[in-house]
């Protein structure tokens, strides 16, 4: 048998499974974050009262969750709030967005690209480690 | 700014736990303040108090606080609750044995005021023969004790064309952000600002020169904050709070627990300890005209106005006593206001 080839094969192999393993998502732990609690309270109270419908779009868009990272502060929607709070390192995205599938009413496929997208942007800013 | 629009709590509380100071420097706001100070049980009320409204950062001043005899224990209880800790120190007093207690307390950084880097202009500015050499000793002992350090130095004719010195200092002292302060016109600083503030257009050409040389760092961070660099020709940068950050951000405690909008604004709108907390962050009247400020003279029709509300209500309040007046050092003169700026274009001016 020829040893060294054995040994590729075993590598390749490794880093087949590698491909497999998915990614957790967890937050910078040099992030500091706070829940704006009256605004949450706002905006849930909103989402939640079919006769407030009109207020829908302004209520989606207000910042519920606070990020202070190396000076830079940044304001997370509801939605996003909520993936941050998942980000513990205990969920990949597929299992981060069945999560939010039982807090939402939304449509999967758009929750999947919208979630997507915003984590996406998070790492890409160092926010969130994918590891 | 609504209800809605309003953050849950301040994210930092400036808070003076004595204003007594072996200091007598030519600028500050709270050298012939006096008032009681909070019991050591009252302090740590205040601080749990604070950890459960969700504020981020306490930086203590005053006052030195280094003369607090309780600091490190009133510290080390409020990192407990989660809360950073910073503090604004002369110097004068850490040794290394300071040091090595301000590192154990958990202090997240310590800023050291140091307003030039010559000691001549130092030691005048701050009223104290060699206190520039215990400051700088000051940042090596924290150094060597594993403390993040800060210098802060509050700009006036005195230093303002020496300043980019304390770049270097803060390289060869280990210091990694470099505050430089506008002059407040207040207490000290009102009396003696013939003297130290600097003009209008001073302000500007110190501003766009400042920017300049912090977009040529990488290793130190300069940080200076004022609503109306807004009106800089050509400044873009956007800030999450439009004009003064003090009671929408921030908040002050007196050393009896008395909370102002900010250090600067002799104007208590309640007591941490006997009034509700919530009630003066979302209702107090003093904090709903900060944050809706009505344009008046210059600020009228101004194309920043929308960008730096009138710039500092400190400053406007000290030299007029209406938060609404256009901020002392605005250097934009009644008719070059009403030019649209390029940032502004496609907006409607205020009116």
């Amino acid at each position: 048998m020829d040893f060294r080839s054995w040994i590729l094969d075993i590598r390749i192999w490794i880093r087949s499974i590698g491909g497999l393993i998915v990614k957790k998502l967890i937050r910078n732990p040099d992030v500091t974050w706070r829940v704006e609690s009256h605004r949450e309270a706002h905006v849930r109270e909103v989402l939640g009262d079919p006769s407030r419908r009109g207020e829908d779009a302004e209520a989606g868009n207000m910042g519920t969750m606070t990020l202070l990272a190396g000076g830079v502060m940044h304001q997370l929607n509801l939605l996003g709030g909520e993936i941050w709070k998942l980000c513990d390192g205990s969920l990949d995205r597929q299992s981060l967005v069945r999560h939010l599938l039982n807090v939402f009413e939304v449509d999967e496929g758009t929750l999947r690209a919208d979630a997507g997208a915003f984590i996406d942007d998070m790492v890409e800013k160092g926010l969130i480690d994918e590891l | 700014m609504s209800y809605s629009d309003l953050l849950s709590a301040p994210l930092s509380v400036n808070w003076s736990l004595s204003y007594r100071c072996n200091f007598t420097c030519s600028h500050c706001y709270s050298r012939e303040l006096e008032t009681s100070q909070l019991s050591e049980a009252d302090i740590r009320k205040v601080v749990d108090l604070l950890a459960e409204k969700g504020v981020v950062f306490i930086n203590f001043g005053g006052g030195e606080p280094l003369l607090l005899s309780d600091l490190y224990g009133i510290t080390a209880y409020a990192v407990s609750r989660g809360l950073k800790v910073t503090m604004n120190t002369n110097g004068w007093l850490l040794d290394a044995s300071t040091a090595g207690h301000i590192s154990r307390a958990g202090f997240n950084s310590v800023g050291i005021s140091i307003d030039s880097p010559e000691a001549r202009i130092h030691d005048r500015f701050r009223n104290m023969e060699g206190s520039f050499e215990r400051a700088i000793r000051a940042l090596d002992h924290l150094e060597e004790a594993g403390v993040n350090t800060t210098v802060s130095c509050v700009i006036s004719r005195e230093n303002v064309k020496s300043w980019q010195g304390m770049i270097d200092l803060c390289r060869d002292h280990g210091a990694r952000t470099l505050y430089l302060h506008n002059y407040k016109c207040s207490g000290m600083g009102q009396v003696n600002m013939g003297d130290l503030d600097l003009s209008p257009d001073q302000w500007s050409v110190f501003y766009l020169e400042a920017l300049d040389i912090r977009a040529g760092l990488s290793d130190l961070v300069i940080s200076f904050e004022d609503p109306i660099m807004a009106a800089l020709p050509g400044y873009t940068q956007d800030s999450f709070v439009k004009g003064s950050t003090c009671g929408k951000l921030s908040l002050h405690i007196e050393p009896d627990g008395g909370i102002t909008p900010c250090g600067f604004l002799p104007l208590t709108i309640g007591n941490i300890l006997t009034d509700d907390f919530d009630r003066i962050w979302f209702h107090s009247p003093v904090l709903a005209r900060m944050r809706n400020k009505t344009p008046t003279g210059k600020c009228v029709g101004c194309s920043t106005y929308e960008d730096c509300l009138g710039g500092c209500s400190a400053r406007s309040y000290a030299l007029t006593g209406s938060f609404d007046s256009p901020d002392p050092h605005c250097w934009v003169e009644e008719e070059q206001s009403k030019v649209q700026s390029p940032k502004s274009k496609g907006r409607e001016p205020t009116r």
